[in-house]
């Protein structure tokens, strides 16, 4: 009895880290094709316009101003 | 009015619940789950908040989130579209930590507090400023936070007055002074967001060699902001933080057991003078604009004990204040106190004079847990009894795990989870490291002074700055006293110290005083009751284990003392599992 519930126990956990490795591919391919499809083409267009989304440049003042102060409540209910 | 601030997420996730303008209980997350800086949600760290203030989830008034989840995740999206298509790594790994709980924390909050009211998000740096100020003594001060990465920011200067707090501007990511000491953390083989106090450890026994190339890398302007050249960096697209450039230019990145060389330590020294220099720099810049008397530090540099202490020594502020969790767990704190003082603008009637936030055990339940487990102990009728045994056990170079009353809030041991031990024995440092902490040699260990003491031992400034009492200020020992208490004098003649007034914990106080009546000195080792790899003790069972699986002599645990050659049965060998 206690060799058959090894066994299953031993199985179960096989079984499990087999479906990790699944997860893991399907994602892989998932977000690449997100990564390609959706970052590619939205980089590729900012690149040719010229955008910059980081200030990667060597020089000049890095302060940007904001004068953030108390906002009314509502404003604090927005994750963003 | 109940009011709960969560920060997690990143790293040192953690809880702090206010009642009408004070603390009830603060807490990080990593004390109950026992992994250390755990970053997930702080259920365990809620839990025991709400515990304490005898309520339920669906109680409280507000619940405040330390950051912008949007805004965050909209600069990593910046990150990807500049680095297309180098980061698809960084990407695959980040994402689904995001989507699986990131972009999910009002549900997340809603569901495991059963709290149906309002969650406000504040943006992280006004957390770091709020956690500050709001409970420092001052009525108006300068603010400064600096530290890895918020949602864009990194550093942010501004003021305050009464409950209002405005921040005028910001130095946005990737120029991070927070993310350059990571990277030359990461380079000398310490881990990220966690042993950035080793290399200020080291710091002291290199020569700052480096220090022009660093000069290279970091650029200061006129305007007082800095600019970090981001072709010795990789961290704004992948998971490993300095460049082939970096590598090239400070030599190969150093394998985590391998030998501390010169090099190493004159990196870590021309790092530490380049933080400082820049944090010295930021004071300055923020007084001229403020022309204010107080400034209030925060964010994780501003853990970085070694330049707070040079802050008032070189710009004109006249006081500075530096809350006991300085780092994100204490953005939890702030924003608690930003609900509370500045959205609805109730009066601030708290200022924070001492750390012990956390959770606390009865005798009752102490006696009960020792008695249960059949762990012979003695019990000490009275505290001059419990004080005066203890010191001499100190005075005979005895480690003692000191545990009583409520654990503290922020990374330092201040008292309640502490080991002490004999300051003035030259020995000690190795005694402890080879009984206890196992630790690298380089590494300091700490002196607590009774505050009307210091000034006989440390070049400190005057008065002593509030900071000292939470370990956050480095002073340089008097040099006629470094041979009084050797074993908390740096290499450089510095001790990172903690000051300790009698109201703050009479007990501890009272030990430190009866050590002076044998020794002369008022001056004992104070260092983090943990073992290695581990966060610091929270329950008697945490302490009880610590003291049998390492060479702690004793503990002294409320009123009772438990030595450990009493209960052999219970003995193991915690280097056997130390998990860094």
């Amino acid at each position: 009895m206690n060799e058959l519930k090894k066994f299953f126990r031993g199985f179960k956990q096989g079984f499990r880290n087999f479906s990790n490795v699944i997860a893991d591919i399907i994602n892989f391919i998932f977000l690449l094709v997100v990564y390609i499809l959706g970052i590619g083409p939205v980089s590729l267009i900012g690149k040719l316009f010229r955008k910059h989304f980081l200030d990667l440049k060597k020089g000049g003042s890095s302060w940007v101003h904001r004068n953030l102060k108390k906002k009314p409540i509502e404003d604090y209910y927005r994750s963003f | 009015m109940r009011i709960l601030g969560i920060s997690c997420y990143y790293h040192d996730a953690a809880a702090c619940l206010i009642e009408d303008g004070r603390i009830i209980a603060a807490a990080e997350e990593e004390r109950f789950t026992r992994i250390k800086h755990d970053t997930s949600f702080p259920i365990n760290a809620i839990n025991y908040c709400l515990k304490e203030a005898g309520i339920k989830g669906e109680d409280l008034d507000y619940v405040g989130f330390y950051e912008k989840p949007l805004l965050k995740f909209e600069r990593l999206l910046s990150q990807h579209l500049e680095m297309f298509p180098e980061s698809y790594w960084a990407f695959y790994k980040a994402l689904p930590s995001w989507i699986n709980e990131k972009l999910r924390v009002p549900g997340t909050i809603r569901t495991k507090l059963d709290y149906k009211g309002e969650i406000l998000f504040i943006e992280h740096h006004m957390a770091h400023a709020a956690s500050s100020y709001l409970v420092s003594p001052f009525k108006e001060s300068a603010i400064l936070t600096v530290d890895g990465i918020g949602e864009w920011a990194t550093t942010t200067m501004g003021h305050a007055k009464g409950n209002d707090i405005t921040i005028v501007k910001e130095i946005h990511f990737p120029h991070s002074l927070g993310l350059l000491y990571s990277t030359v953390t990461a380079h000398l083989g310490f881990k990220v967001n966690d042993h950035e106090y080793k290399v200020m450890g080291l710091a002291p026994y290199g020569r700052p060699t480096y220090y022009d190339k660093f000069k290279k890398i970091i650029k200061m302007n006129d305007d007082g902001s800095y600019r970090l050249d981001m072709s010795y960096f990789v961290y704004h697209y992948k998971l490993t933080m300095p460049s082939r450039k970096f590598i090239k230019e400070f030599g190969p990145i150093r394998k985590r057991y391998d030998e501390i060389k010169q090099r190493h330590k004159d990196i870590a020294a021309s790092l530490q003078k380049i933080t400082e220099e820049y944090m010295i720099n930021l004071a300055n810049h923020l007084y001229s604009m403020t022309k204010m008397d107080n400034i209030c530090i925060a964010g994780g540099v501003a853990l970085n004990s070694v330049a707070n202490g040079k802050i008032l020594r070189n710009t004109k502020f006249k006081n500075i204040y530096i809350q006991a969790a300085a780092g994100d767990a204490g953005t939890s704190l702030g924003v608690a106190f930003y609900i509370y003082n500045t959205i609805l603008n109730k009066k601030r009637v708290y200022a924070m004079d001492n750390a012990y936030h956390g959770p606390g055990f009865s005798s009752d339940y102490i006696r009960n847990y020792l008695k249960k487990n059949n762990i012979k102990h003695k019990e000490f009728k009275s505290d001059n009894e419990l004080v005066k045994e203890t010191a001499k056990l100190i005075y005979d170079n005895n480690v003692i795990g000191w545990f009583q009353g409520r654990m503290e809030w922020g990374p330092r041991a201040l008292g309640a989870r502490s080991i002490l031990s004999n300051a003035c024995n030259p020995e000690m440092r190795d005694i402890l490291n080879l009984k206890v902490k196992h630790r690298e040699l380089f590494r300091p260990f700490a002196p607590v002074v009774p505050a009307e003491d210091v000034f006989d031992y440390f070049d400190s400034d005057n008065p002593i700055p509030m900071p000292a009492d939470f370990m956050l200020m480095v002073y340089p020992v008097k040099e006629d006293k470094r041979k009084l208490i050797p074993a908390v004098t740096h290499v450089d003649g510095s001790g990172r110290l903690q000051t300790i007034r009698k109201a703050q914990n009479p007990r501890y106080y009272q030990v430190i005083k009866e050590f002076e009546k044998l020794s002369g000195v008022p001056i004992l080792i104070n260092t983090s009751f943990n073992i290695r790899g581990e966060p610091i003790v929270c329950t008697p069972e945490n302490a009880y284990r610590c003291m049998m699986g390492t060479g702690i002599d004793y503990l002294v645990m409320d009123r009772f003392l438990v030595a450990r050659n009493d209960n052999p049965r219970d003995t193991w060998d915690s280097e056997k599992y130390a998990k860094d």
